[in-house]
């Protein structure tokens, strides 16, 4: 048994959403695989919130949805990043390092100077 | 933003398409995840197993993703609507009597609304219309009277308010010429009368700065609809000439009929306009000479009316000190344009307003009630939604949604009636109010409607929405569906007294005004009005220019002919002021007293010029002495006669038969007074006895000065009596007619009315108010009278059991009618009882559209309560019958 995976925070399943779609378009099944594979098994998308979640993202016009055959030849619904959804990407990427930074700080602790 | 619109729309409006490919998707999700385990070495059911298991409930993901799709509000409004639609259909009888009565509310007030937007909100059809101020002269006797054509000229170039000021004067020409002679109406009018209208000349050009002084070229400007009618509507009629009054004039222009003064004030638009130089009377010239002239004036920009009536005033008393014998006490009146068109009107259309505003509130409570009393078979479905969760507010919402479908249905068929009655049912009323003949459903209309609609949709549904919501869970769901009926049929009962009061107001004041009419429809005007014509003629235009003795013997030619016309009982030619159609007023001074400072300071009196049979054709009474005759003509005496109020005003407790009295000036030997007859109710019926000059003097036409007769030919009036009374009137016009033309070819006969349309017309406002108002109070008491009837049919229903029990224990069928008879009649006399008190409090607000009945009528009252009693009675003996005729051992079983 592999250690238990990491819950994801509140809000980072639409950045590693959009994250993955920059790449590429993808179907659901391929964007939750995607995930898995590039964060070495380390995140599991809960699929039931991955769905809602690429829902609520077309919803808000930064990715959109077209029904194309699949690599095994199967109708399935890919995404893809769109303008605005690139630039919510950025801005999102942009905000994640600096929580991660400022974390970071709290966590080291105040130098002794 | 958009895209999130366009988003929810489409999963609100294509949910099934988005629901199945939510199910493809996850679908697909499924499948690849049991490949991936299968792939992974799991035997294939493991895998499925396992596949769901990480997918979680397939239910749970679709809601959060419909969720996530934002459609949740959206969707319960879909379904409240749908789930409306599907109520409102299960109960179709329920149904079209609500949407029924909402239609009759929405209908009635969208009708209204367009005359009120036609009449008082609608933009005149003028640039900068709001600048535009009637401008009139004042004196004590008329506030607003006629400005003399030295006191214009003075003021248009002593004031510093307007930037124009025009004026002009009815009158009217024989036109010849151009097909038969065809006597036309015209506007005298000074040079910058289109100048201040702002009116284009559709081809040719308007009337330039000294164009309208006397003794300029003859020029004429010709009205669209003359144009159209008489001229082929020809462009190249500019420079070409129309002959009036026998002189030749030029064509300037043609002026659109639209923008006309006198057609946006609720008139008729005259055929042509003349400069006002031409017109052919000394008198013009003269500082004290009321011509029927009136102002029309636009303000300077920023000059507010105010400021203009401050510098009038002025104006006028620097004229006053310049001119003082006729310009003493002689102001000015300002008024704007707008509020002279319909500030007359202005009450009656607020009195029909707030009268159509009270049908909808009871046809509102009407609806509140049906819907109280319907669900009463509902409350235990609504107890089995509040007790499976649904929110107090959700339910609310599900009742008001289905209100508002039954008011916006009401409100599209109430648009529909609306519609009919602006189009057919307005052109069928008296045309008692200016453009009314304008009114359309415009944009601003059905916006109107629209939010009427909605606020009728919440006022219904409201409080029952309120009350039903909250039933007790317990009590409901234990009782059958009989809900907390007690609390419930007390607001129904208030409904009701409350909807019979609003009733019997509307009655009350309908019943008013019709008893106006009546009243004043008797009243005694002085002369018998029916089987009266009268008409304008005027004699060939060869006579303009000849002598005063040829004159008088064509007139008399005339008086001949028109007395030898069949079915004429008698004829008078009439000049000066004419019974109830046109007013003159003369000056007199009596013989005797010192001499006067000057006109200003003479008496007035309405003159009459009559001819020898005009009492036998008025059929007014000779009081004392005895009426002008054949025989006072040129070579006689001059005499007069006077009418009674003349007696009592100037010879109080003296015999005035054979004084004598200076007419308008001094000039001439004094006339003596021969007789007295009975006053005529010149000013129209109600108004006579609060005008100021009523006194009247009758001279002979005959006794005319030569200067004065010579002007007859060019337009006199005939009264006219028919032998066979009101119904030979029509044939007796035709025969007239003939006699006129045989006189000369060129004479022409025109204004034929029968003096009953004439007074008629002057009621025609109140006629029309009457009509509407009573329409709406028998609409309010119909509407009030099903919802006696449905409160009573309730109860009914909702004691059957207990009727049942009362019959078997021996309660016969009249006792079963007096328990019902009684608790309908307690609601409908409360409901008489309140309104009563309120038309007490309301009725006299009506003062002035009520003339010799006092405004707390005791007859209107008691007539109207009575009425009210017994219809109410009629509403509810009819499911109190029903009652009677239960079965007991089916009523005992209802439950």
């Amino acid at each position: 048994m592999s250690p238990p995976k990491i819950d994801l925070p509140q809000g980072t399943l639409d950045l590693l959403i959009l994250k993955t779609l920059a790449l590429g378009s993808l179907h659901g099944w391929a964007i939750s695989e995607r995930i898995k594979q590039i964060s070495r098994d380390e995140l599991q998308v809960v699929q039931g919130s991955l769905y809602p979640a690429l829902h609520r993202l077309e919803r808000r016009g930064w990715i959109s949805a077209s029904w194309r055959a699949s690599e095994n030849n199967r109708r399935a619904k890919y995404y893809d990043l769109t303008p605005s959804g690139r630039r919510q990407l950025e801005a999102d990427a942009k905000e994640w390092r600096r929580l991660i930074a400022a974390v970071e700080l709290v966590l080291a602790g105040p130098r002794k100077g | 933003m958009l895209t999130d619109l366009r988003f929810r729309l489409r999963a609100l409006f294509r949910r099934n398409v988005m629901e199945r490919e939510l199910d493809d998707e996850l679908q697909f999700h499924l499948d690849r995840s049991i490949e991936a385990h299968m792939q992974a070495g799991q035997p294939r059911e493991e895998a499925t197993r396992l596949a769901r298991l990480e997918l979680g409930g397939v239910a749970a993901v679709k809601q959060d993703a419909r969720e996530a799709r934002g459609v949740q509000v959206l969707d319960d409004v879909a379904a409240d609507v749908r789930y409306g639609v599907r109520v409102l259909r299960k109960a179709p009888a329920f149904t079209v009597v609500a949407v029924l009565t909402l239609a009759l509310g929405i209908g009635a007030n969208t009708a209204m609304f367009s005359l009120v937007n036609t009449v008082l909100l609608h933009p005149l059809p003028y640039a900068e219309a709001d600048q535009l101020v009637r401008v009139h002269a004042r004196t004590d006797a008329f506030p607003r009277g006629s400005i003399s054509y030295p006191n214009f000229l003075d003021w248009q170039a002593m004031n510093h308010s307007f930037s124009a000021l025009a004026v002009s004067r009815g009158g009217a020409f024989t036109l010849t010429g151009s097909g038969s002679a065809e006597r036309v109406a015209a506007d005298l009018v000074s040079a910058d009368y289109f100048t201040v209208l702002g009116v284009q000349p559709i081809v040719g050009r308007a009337f330039a700065a000294g164009e309208d002084r006397p003794g300029a070229e003859p020029i004429v400007i010709i009205g669209e609809r003359l144009w159209k009618r008489k001229l082929g509507a020809a462009t190249s009629v500019v420079g070409t000439s129309v002959v009036l009054d026998g002189k030749s004039y030029r064509v300037l222009g043609v002026v659109p009929a639209g923008s006309d003064l006198r057609a946006v004030s609720g008139g008729n638009a005259p055929d042509l306009y003349v400069p006002i130089g031409q017109v052919n009377a000394p008198a013009l010239e003269r500082r004290s000479a009321g011509l029927g002239i009136h102002g029309i004036a636009r303000l300077k920009p920023g000059v507010t009316i105010a400021q203009a009536r401050a510098d009038m005033a002025a104006v006028t008393k620097s004229l006053a000190g310049t001119y003082p014998d006729i310009n003493k006490g002689r102001g000015a009146t300002l008024v704007p344009l707008r509020e002279s068109v319909v500030g007359n009107v202005r009450p009656y259309v607020y009195l029909l307003f707030g009268a159509v505003g009270l049908v909808l509130l009871i046809s509102c409570v009407n609806v509140a009630n049906l819907l109280l009393a319907r669900a009463a078979g509902r409350s235990r479905e609504l107890g089995i939604r509040l007790a499976l969760g649904a929110s107090f507010g959700r339910l609310v919402r599900q009742l008001l949604t289905e209100s508002l479908l039954l008011a916006v249905a009401g409100g599209a068929l109430g648009l529909l009636l609306a519609w009919w009655c602006t189009g057919t049912l307005f052109d069928v009323l008296p045309r008692g109010l200016p453009r009314v003949d304008q009114i359309a459903l415009d944009a601003r209309v059905l916006g109107f409607t629209a939010v009427v609609a909605v606020l009728a949709g919440v006022l219904a549904g409201l409080a029952p929405a309120l009350k039903v919501a909250r039933p007790n869970l317990h009590d409901s769901l234990k009782e059958g569906g009989r809900g907390p009926s007690t609390t419930r049929h007390r607001t129904q009962a208030a409904f009701v007294v409350l909807q019979v009061a609003m009733a019997l107001v509307l009655l009350v004041s309908a019943g008013l005004l019709v008893r106006t009419l009546v009243r004043l429809s008797s009243a005694d005007p002085g002369f018998e009005p029916d089987g009266m014509v009268s008409f304008g003629m005027s004699l060939s235009p060869a006579l303009a220019n000849a002598d005063p003795a040829t004159v008088r013997a064509e007139l008399r030619r005339v008086d001949s002919a028109l007395a030898a016309v069949p079915g004429v009982e008698a004829a008078s030619r009439v000049w000066g002021a004419v019974p109830i159609e046109a007013d003159d007023q003369g000056s007199f001074w009596r013989d005797g007293w010192p001499a006067p400072q000057g006109q200003q300071q003479m008496a007035l009196a309405l003159k009459f010029i009559v001819g020898p049979d005009h009492l036998t054709t008025m059929r007014t009474r000779l009081l004392r002495g005895r009426f002008l005759s054949a025989r006072d003509d040129e070579h006689a005496p001059r005499v007069v006669v006077i009418d009674e109020v003349f007696a009592q005003t100037h010879f109080p407790g003296e015999d005035p038969i054979g004084k004598r009295l200076h007419i308008d000036d001094f000039e001439y030997e004094p006339a003596e007074i021969v007789g007295v007859v009975a006053h005529v109710k010149q000013w129209g019926l109600d108004r006579d006895e609060r005008t100021s000059i009523r006194s009247q003097l009758y001279e002979a036409f005959q006794q005319l000065p030569d200067a004065a007769i010579t002007r007859a030919p060019a337009g006199m009036f005939v009264l006219v009596r028919a032998r066979t009374g009101a119904s030979g009137v029509a044939s007796l016009t035709t025969s007239l007619r003939t006699a006129v033309q045989a006189l000369g070819a060129e004479n022409v006969m025109y204004r034929v009315r029968s003096i009953d349309t004439i007074i008629a017309s002057y009621q025609a406002t109140r006629r029309f108010a009457m009509y509407v108002l009573a329409a709406f109070a028998a609409l309010a008491l119909l509407l009030s009278c099903v919802g006696i009837y449905g409160v009573v049919s309730y109860v009914v229903a909702q004691r059957t059991n207990e009727i049942g029990i009362r019959m078997a224990l021996g309660a016969q069928a009249a006792d079963i009618m007096r328990l019902v008879l009684r608790q309908g009649m307690k609601l409908a006399l409360a409901g008489v009882v309140l309104g009563l008190a309120i038309a007490v409090a309301v009725t006299p607000l009506l003062e002035d559209f009520v003339y010799g009945v006092p405004a707390i009528d005791p007859v209107t009252f008691v007539a109207v309560a009575c009425g009210v009693t017994l219809v109410a009675l009629l509403a509810i003996v009819l499911p109190a019958r029903r009652a009677m005729r239960m079965d007991p051992m089916q009523a005992l079983r209802a439950e």
